[in-house]
């Protein structure tokens, strides 16, 4: 067992894991024609048979996973309406998933191995199986923050270019389910504490240029057309009318780009 | 394996660590304050820290690799038992196949009431055969046959516990309600999967025809005269209506003609209109101190069904439906929002008794 014990080549962990996605795949196909359930049907019918303008412009409840919504609405255009073609997207993002966990963990830990558990694992995870197979926009909301982490850790470490890759996934991830906002928060503060602990001050800058940013260009796209993130509970409306000036004083103040969020543009 | 993951980066210094603290921190914290905390699927992006740090725990925090394997065989039997069963899918089985039965077996005439929820689906896999039912009995003038959709396993969707939303109600806490329909009255037709189609074996009878001179237009909101004008029928050989404002505001329509229901049953309104309007039934209760006139609510068979009438407009047919006792007395009105010209069509009302 001594084996076990040596590094993997990348070979093998290539193979590895080409082995776990099938795993994957084999396990998520079944039950892709069944009948939609009642969200999947509200989903196609309420929302992603309507033309792309009105998907992107109609926000009346959170229901509406609008890139997912537009993703559904192209996959129908190119292959038909069925069922199976209705749960492509999210069965494609489901899909990718594993591959991005495998490297976020590998980058995370400095080896293979770990990358090749965690995908396995999300592989094989009910829920993840599940919502892989569903016409909603949660397997998208796993990929994209498994991206945003990837891409924030790798800003982090130094690599400025990183900070479009947060932003995009940042950003995408709220525009296909709303609740990725509150990963985004998360991976905001992480990322500010990181860089008031390293006294980086340039990175802070960037952290919240490129976090605020996404929040801003998120918040503009949904929030003209109905509702955002803004509850009903106690200190809701004020909390995200603060976030939201709070972000576009943030981004606004600097520059053009950083408006729409990305830090590259301030040079080391 | 997660949590030996979460001490082992703990211990290391590794920056996961505190963002696998602060992933389950800031999302409960900002969701709880904003009053926003949502469904568990909304805070699927955990899966991200939580396979991380378990991945951490295996290869990390274990490092013997004879405590590894079994772990890692115990993980991939756990979940990888449950995954490789036969599985059905995210989908709800049996509406495909009752939605192939009522596009076979849909005639014209036939209305179909389906529970408030489920009626998307069955929208989506019958939506022919419900404009068929419909716009048949629009052009015949006579409802055949009253269909019932139910569903096992669900509470809402059975005959003795079915859930209906109302037509008129704005109030967003109660709009909708269970209605109790007696399960001896019915026939099941097919089933499949657990979804029915039930027929209430009664034939209906019509009480009240809405194309006479006897209807109070009345301004409730806003000024200006409010006009009522027959029209060309636009369905069956019966005229139309059309009512007339010189200002958008809220409308009302009153018959002033009543009728009583001859047993227990349901009452079934039927309509077509053109705009925003919404007909309903008011009860006539003779009380001491006088008459009274109670407005009711109705509840929705199914979503109104767009068509174009032999005028060439596009309208909206409707059917609501109440259970009524023997004797009741009642009389229709109609509220219209926002709307100056207003055309109306085979306001009719059908008794369908409870078999007994």
């Amino acid at each position: 067992m001594q084996f076990l014990q040596q590094p993997l080549t990348k070979r093998v962990e290539a193979w590895i894991l080409v082995a776990i996605f099938g795993v994957a795949l084999a396990v998520r196909l079944p039950g892709m024609g069944g009948a939609l359930n009642h969200d999947e049907t509200y989903t196609w019918e309420v929302f992603a048979a309507k033309p792309y303008a009105e998907i992107v412009t109609s926000y009346p409840v959170p229901n509406n996973h609008i890139l997912h919504s537009l993703l559904v609405r192209l996959a129908v255009q190119l292959c038909g309406e069925t069922e199976w073609v209705i749960r492509l997207p999210a069965l494609l993002a489901g899909l990718l998933a594993i591959p991005a966990m495998f490297f976020l963990c590998r980058i995370l830990f400095g080896e293979g191995r770990a990358g090749l558990v965690a995908a396995g694992l999300l592989a094989l995870v009910p829920v993840h199986i599940t919502y892989s197979q569903m016409a909603r926009g949660y397997s998208l909301l796993v990929l994209f923050s498994l991206l945003s982490l990837l891409s924030i850790w790798m800003a982090l470490a130094g690599r400025s270019g990183w900070w479009v890759g947060f932003v995009s996934s940042g950003f995408l991830g709220a525009y296909a389910v709303p609740s990725a906002v509150f990963h985004l928060a998360t991976l905001l503060l992480w990322g500010v504490l990181i860089s008031i602990r390293r006294r980086n001050w340039r990175m802070l800058a960037r952290a919240f240029s490129a976090g605020g940013g996404s929040l801003c260009v998120w918040d503009w796209l949904t929030g003209r057309s109905g509702r955002n993130c803004c509850g009903r509970g106690a200190g809701g409306e004020w909390m995200c009318r603060e976030i939201r000036s709070a972000c576009w004083r943030c981004s606004a103040r600097r520059s053009l780009f950083a408006r729409v969020g990305s830090g590259v543009f301030f040079p080391d | 394996m997660a949590l030996l993951g979460l001490g082992w980066a703990t211990r290391n210094r590794h920056l996961l660590a505190g963002y696998a603290v602060l992933a389950w921190i800031v999302p409960f914290s900002l969701g709880w304050s904003a009053g926003i905390a949502g469904q568990s699927r909304t805070y699927l992006f955990l899966l991200v820290p939580f396979a991380a740090l378990a991945a951490c725990g295996v290869v990390e925090g274990v490092r013997q690799v004879r405590i590894q394997l079994p772990i890692l065989l115990a993980i991939a039997i756990g979940y990888g038992w449950p995954a490789i069963q036969p599985r059905g899918g995210t989908g709800d089985r049996g509406f495909k196949e009752v939605g192939g039965y009522l596009m076979e077996n849909i005639l014209p005439g036939d209305l179909m009431v389906v529970p408030f929820i489920m009626d998307m689906q069955i929208s989506h896999y019958a939506s022919q055969a419900i404009h068929r039912g419909m716009t048949g009995f629009f052009r015949k003038g006579s409802v055949d046959r009253l269909l019932f959709i139910t569903k096992q396993g669900d509470p809402r969707f059975r005959l003795d516990n079915y859930l209906l939303k109302f037509n008129l109600t704005l109030d967003e806490e109660d709009y909708q309600r269970n209605l109790r329909l007696p399960v001896e009255s019915f026939v099941e037709l097919y089933a499949s999967g657990g979804v029915a189609v039930n027929w209430l074996a009664s034939s209906g009878q019509r009480l009240f025809s809405g194309e006479g001179e006897d209807w109070k237009a009345l301004r409730l909101v806003g000024e200006g005269d409010v006009e009522l004008e027959r029209v060309e029928p636009a369905w069956s050989s019966r005229p139309g209506m059309r009512l007339k404002s010189q200002s958008s505001g809220k409308l009302a329509l009153q018959s002033s003609r009543t009728f009583t229901t001859p047993g227990k049953g349901l009452l079934v309104l039927t309509w077509a209109r053109t705009g925003r309007a919404s007909p309903s039934l008011y009860q006539v209760v003779e009380e001491e101190k006088g008459t009274e006139y109670l407005p009711l609510q109705m509840f929705c068979t199914n979503y109104p069904v767009e068509a174009r009438g032999a005028d060439g407009k596009i309208w909206y047919l409707e059917a609501f439906t109440l259970p009524v006792q023997e004797g009741d007395r009642f009389g229709v009105y109609i509220m219209a929002w926002d709307v100056e010209s207003l055309h109306i069509a085979e306001i009719s009302c059908f008794f369908f008794p409870y078999a007994r």
